[in-house]
């Protein structure tokens, strides 16, 4: 037993490090291709250099000159707190609306599902744009303001339009999934048992149906995660928050994308192996 | 199949792909590429009346841009390279990871483990952001002009938009073929003595092919919104023509539209809409063919396990 989890701790080290030297792999890349012409030994010169670098967390600067630790954490942490204030209010939107399927809906969710399902398919920065042209266009004709629609300085930062943006696409998936999960728990033999019982229909839905899907919703997790960082981007880039994702965008530097690669990829690789974990275990 | 052909979903996404795609092409046939172009509109005694852009429902149906030319047009010339760049890139996606998962799906647990392994930290950081990165840093325009000529900029642009999404898709399919061989009917297939490339080609692939159509349709769409975002990040296709005034694209491929003329967003919104309406109009159809292909698979299913019952 020991042994095992032993080795179970050395193998998700090694996947760690590796995962990080492949950063530092893809990262060097322009290096190799700066002009076209294969300049393999700056490549792997550069490989040399970020690897110390990065391990030793030395001399990493974002532009050359600059100090890049304390720039870069701020705005990480930042990001990181939108992405996951997203997250919580794409959750919560999206059982609501699963709940309200369910219960009052029934007879209409085929429809209702391939409806979600063909509306997700529109790229994110449409509703992005239209957020904003819907804002600006308020401000037109009532010459009241809102909400800010980029941020400017940090007086005036937009902080719902961004939000909205980012948890929209994972509210629709998150709906679509809630809901087939939920029919298919409904069918299961253990809910016939549950009315057999004379436990009520809410009851039943929040205790076990809820408890049973759980695990299934975690399965998805590492999509949603995918999907909200993509759009993270172009939040940031459309409304001028001053993330991290941004600041990638702005200075356009091996050294600050490897890192910046490094810092997303630490917690959700930890978050994604526990996950794994508490399934194997169960 | 004719099934198929009558759900309205399916109708209204083909239709909508085949008429642009058409009208493009037609364009660039009949028309020789050229789109309409009013610079500036008179009234009867001479005096300057409008000047472009013109607003949607003016003079064109969806407005001009600043020089005057339909949007409209534009768009709709610009629909087979947009489309035709998205078709390729998905295509050779689905193609090369098929073909690597025939090679690698039949290696030992471990080292399949390996793979997975290595193939998941893509996965923890933006596909837009590491595409970005690597266009931008090569084939960007600089105040030197570019360094590459257009073949190896569009050469290196598909390599790379190829490339990102290449070890997790082949993962995927790699997961799936090991688990249709997983089933009983290939080992009784195996104790028939069939040999290894005949029950791939005879039992595995009928299994998988629709999930593949379903793919490609995935991969589209995650291809289109990649451009999308590039476009709005102002990494065009092909690059940039500059010389008498602002840059404009080469192609008038519709990420290019949009990156370009992202600076009138807030005056003349339009001019940034129409593409970006015209991308999701895109999205959509594709969405709903897929939609509709899902559903029929499902039906055919069903039949062909009823008729064995």
């Amino acid at each position: 037993m020991l042994k095992s989890s032993a080795m179970r701790f050395i193998t998700l080290v090694l996947q760690y490090i590796a995962g990080v030297f492949l950063f530092i792999v893809i990262g060097s890349l322009p290096v190799l291709l700066r002009n076209l012409t294969f300049d393999t030994e700056g490549y792997f010169n550069s490989v040399k250099d970020l690897t110390v670098k990065i391990f030793t967390l030395s001399n990493l600067t974002y532009d050359g000159q600059h100090e890049m630790l304390p720039a870069v954490m701020d705005r990480f942490f930042y990001s990181m707190k939108t992405l996951g204030m997203a997250l919580f209010a794409a959750t919560a939107m999206s059982f609501l609306l699963s709940y309200l399927i369910v219960l009052f809906f029934e007879k209409k969710k085929d429809y209702i599902l391939s409806f979600i399902e063909i509306i997700r398919s529109i790229p994110d920065v449409l509703w992005m744009f239209l957020l904003q042209a819907g804002v600006i266009w308020l401000l037109k004709t009532f010459g009241v303001k809102f909400i800010q629609t980029t941020s400017l300085g940090s007086d005036n930062q937009a902080v719902l339009l961004p939000l909205i943006s980012l948890s929209l696409p994972i509210f629709l998936f998150l709906a679509q999934v809630i809901v087939l999960k939920i029919f298919e728990e409904l069918d299961k033999p253990y809910i016939i048992l549950a009315k057999a019982k004379g436990l009520s229909y809410f009851y039943m839905l929040n205790v076990h149906v809820v408890r049973n899907i759980r695990q299934d919703l975690l399965g998805h997790f590492k999509t949603i995660i995918w999907m909200m960082l993509s759009t993270l981007v172009m939040v940031e880039y459309i409304f001028n928050l001053d993330g991290l994702m941004k600041f990638n965008i702005v200075y356009v530097s091996v050294e600050l994308f490897v890192f910046s690669c490094i810092l997303f990829f630490t917690p959700f690789f930890l978050i994604y192996r526990l996950i794994e974990f508490r399934r194997l275990s169960i | 199949m004719i099934r198929l052909l009558k759900t309205k979903k399916f109708i209204f996404g083909a239709g909508f792909l085949i008429i642009l795609l058409s009208l493009s092409v037609l364009n660039t046939v009949v028309n020789d590429g050229k789109i309409r172009q009013i610079p500036y509109v008179y009234n009867e005694d001479g005096s300057l009346e409008k000047a472009p852009p013109y607003p949607p429902f003016d003079v064109f149906l969806f407005g001009s841009d600043m020089y005057g030319y339909d949007m409209l047009h534009t768009v709709i010339e610009g629909a087979k390279y947009s489309i035709g760049i998205v078709l390729v890139v998905a295509l050779l996606r689905m193609i090369l990871s098929i073909v690597l998962s025939y090679f690698l799906f039949r290696v030992p647990n471990r080292i399949f483990n390996w793979i997975k392994a290595v193939s998941e930290p893509l996965s923890f950081f933006p596909q837009t952001l590491i595409t970005y990165f690597l266009l931008a840093t090569v084939v960007m325009y600089t105040i030197h002009g570019f360094h590459h000529p257009l073949w190896v900029r569009v050469v290196y642009e598909f390599i790379i938009l190829i490339l990102i999404a290449l070890p997790s898709l082949t993962v995927q399919l790699i997961q799936q073929k090991r688990s249709v061989w997983k089933e009983e009917f290939i080992e009784s297939a195996i104790t028939l003595g069939g040999s290894k490339r005949h029950i791939y080609f005879k039992h595995v692939l009928p299994q998988l092919y629709e999930e593949w159509v379903l793919m490609f349709g995935q991969q589209f769409l995650q291809v289109l919104t990649l451009l999308v975002h590039l476009g709005v990040m102002l990494v065009l296709f092909g690059g940039t023509i500059t010389g008498e005034g602002p840059p404009s694209s080469v192609t008038h491929e519709w990420s290019g539209l949009i990156g370009l003329n992202k600076r009138f967003m807030l005056a003349y919104e339009w001019i940034v809409y129409v593409p970006i309406l015209f991308f999701a109009m895109t999205a959509l159809s594709v969405a709903m063919i897929n939609k509709a292909l899902s559903d029929f698979f499902k039906d055919k299913d069903m039949v062909r396990k009823n008729r064995e019952v």
